[in-house]
């Protein structure tokens, strides 16, 4: 049954003089008692007749204009629930056009950024394909402030306030902060993957994560935020492992980690993490471990590993010589010196599959590559 | 993509009246009530949803839910989504035409005494805050809140009266 104040509560919102805790205790008592749903329904339902007879209505054609300025009607319905693109294999194979891949092993211990409120009157940010959830409820114009949840099996592409464009995973959480200090846009991605286009503008965009942020200036790039977890020990021993691989693969791009800043050009590429966890069919350190990419060296001749070598399997040999293989999806590292006929490789952070799930080899496991290269023909100098 | 979109139409021209109504009620704010009136029918066209029994109700929920979230501003766990909301089930009785209803206040409103038509007047038609409505009257904020209370309820019996047995403003 509805409270004793339930309709003085109903008639004091209609009229603007209901205090924001009442408007607490109304939503909720509406929520869990039918009655007071019934009641309010009813009273709403007469208030809408009211304004209708007393104000002119909303032109039902600017109404439309509106909603197919989004871009989102020419779509339709079905496209809007197309299925993702990423097919679910993190593979470091990008377009020729400028891109940062990030990858975050996140903790689950505490890694969670802030939950702010939404702006009461900005939503310069819109939703031009997918669904999202903007604080748990659905919508296509979001608030600088949200907290924004991927719903559904799509990705969901938002135009951001400067003209860039977010796309989000399933899954993805992120904020959008809008404009901070001097940079333009600031996104904050807690979970799952992105890809951002950027304008490109004097002022820097932004995407931080639980460890580090990466600016740009004007490109198009992914980040991707996955869980690792270790297995075996309890629960509390399955700690995620914490990692961020970076890699450029055109452009440049500025990463702050750690107090410190980084800048990375095109074709370099680095792993910051304070603690990276290994999921071995063994467990424990490796002796060796070979990458190798369809039989061919992952370096170029300056050195520099190539991070497109999408198809690069990873050899791992235990202290007792058995080998495992695993599918490589991505990596990053630099060449350090030569061995032998190939080159000592210090891979910084591979990532591969196993058993289904994504896992990381960090620098803290002692991991030494070794790059075979082909040996050059020797020619014989013609006299 | 033609005919959901001319699906959309029918739905807008058929409904925005009562969309906005019902979120300019709870909002109060005209510019808020405007946007959130597309976002409503954006989520039925995105749920590919047409006129038919249950839609006008059907809308008027997630209008509720998105209005009543806009005012208390609670956390995504707390509110409801319209995603969740069942799509209005085929076979249905008829809902009542809000236009019928319309029409039903607008003769109601017109058998009102002349005091009561102008302070229903100050309080839709200009969106005076009672504050105001008060002071021009010389009444207390109180004593006018329980004038529209007892209007509000003589208006939807009234209206209930007009419409005969169809259910007038149902839920």
């Amino acid at each position: 049954m509805p409270s004793e104040n339930f309709e003085s509560m109903v008639t004091d919102c209609f009229d603007g003089v209901l205090p924001p805790a009442d408007g607490e205790a109304l939503a909720a008592e509406i929520e869990r008692d039918e009655a007071a749903a019934h009641l309010f329904a009813q009273a709403l339902a007469l208030e809408a007749l009211l304004i209708a007879a007393q104000r002119e209505p909303p032109n039902a054609a600017k109404l439309l204009a509106a909603m197919r300025s989004t871009g989102v009607l020419a779509r339709g319905p079905v496209a809007l629930r197309a299925s993702s693109q990423w097919h679910g294999r993190f593979a470091w194979r990008v377009a020729a056009a400028a891109a940062v891949i990030v990858l975050v092993g996140l903790a689950w211990l505490g890694l969670r950024g802030r939950t702010p409120g939404p702006s009461s009157a900005d939503a310069p940010n819109q939703v031009v394909a997918g669904s999202v959830l903007a604080n748990g409820v659905p919508a296509v114009r979001i608030p600088n402030g949200s907290r924004v949840t991927v719903a559904g099996e799509s990705r969901a592409v938002i135009r951001l306030a400067d003209g860039s464009e977010a796309a989000l995973h399933p899954g993805a959480v992120a904020v959008l902060r809008g404009p901070v200090g001097a940079v333009r846009q600031v996104v904050e991605l807690e979970r799952g993957a992105g890809t951002f286009k950027v304008t490109a503008d004097p002022k820097q965009f932004s995407v931080a994560t639980p460890l580090g942020s990466v600016m740009v200036m004007g490109t198009e790039f992914s980040v991707e935020l996955r869980p690792v977890e270790r297995e075996g020990g309890d629960r509390m021993e399955r700690k995620a492992a914490v990692l961020l691989a970076v890699a450029v693969l055109a452009g440049s791009v500025r990463v702050e980690f750690d107090s410190k800043t980084w800048t990375l050009s095109a074709g370099e590429s680095r792993v910051f993490g304070a603690e990276a966890g290994t999921q071995e069919a063994n467990g424990g350190t490796h002796e060796r471990v070979t990458l190798t990419g369809m039989g061919k060296a992952l370096g170029d001749a300056s050195g520099k590993l190539d991070p497109t070598q999408a198809n690069a399997t990873l050899t791992v040999t235990d202290d007792g010589g058995k080998e495992t293989v695993y599918d490589v999806c991505g990596w990053a590292g630099v060449i350090v010196a030569k061995q032998g006929d190939g080159k000592k490789v210090e891979v910084t952070g591979v990532v591969y599959e196993k058993d289904g799930k994504k896992r990381i080899i960090g620098k803290s496991v002692d991991v030494k590559i070794i790059v075979v290269e082909e040996k050059p023909e020797k020619k014989t100098p013609q006299k | 993509m033609a005919d959901s979109s001319e699906r959309l139409e029918t739905l807008v021209r058929a409904h925005s009246g009562e969309v906005y109504g019902v979120l300019l009620a709870i909002t109060r704010n005209a510019a808020t009530a405007e946007e959130l009136t597309q976002d409503v029918f954006l989520l039925a066209f995105r749920k590919g949803l047409s006129s038919g029994p249950g839609m006008r109700a059907w809308l008027r929920e997630v209008a509720r839910r998105l209005a009543m979230n806009e005012l208390r501003r609670k956390r995504p766990e707390l509110a409801a989504c319209a995603d969740a909301l069942p799509a209005p089930s085929a076979g249905g009785p008829a809902d009542a035409s809000f236009d019928e209803e319309l029409a039903a206040l607008r003769q109601c409103l017109a058998e009102l005494p002349g005091p009561d038509r102008t302070l229903l007047a100050a309080r839709y038609e200009r969106g005076e805050p009672l504050e105001k409505v008060a002071a021009d009257v010389a009444q207390s904020v109180g004593y006018l809140k329980q004038r529209l209370f007892r209007l509000r309820r003589r208006l939807a019996e009234c209206v209930q009266r007009r419409m005969g047995g169809k259910e007038a403003t149902r839920a």
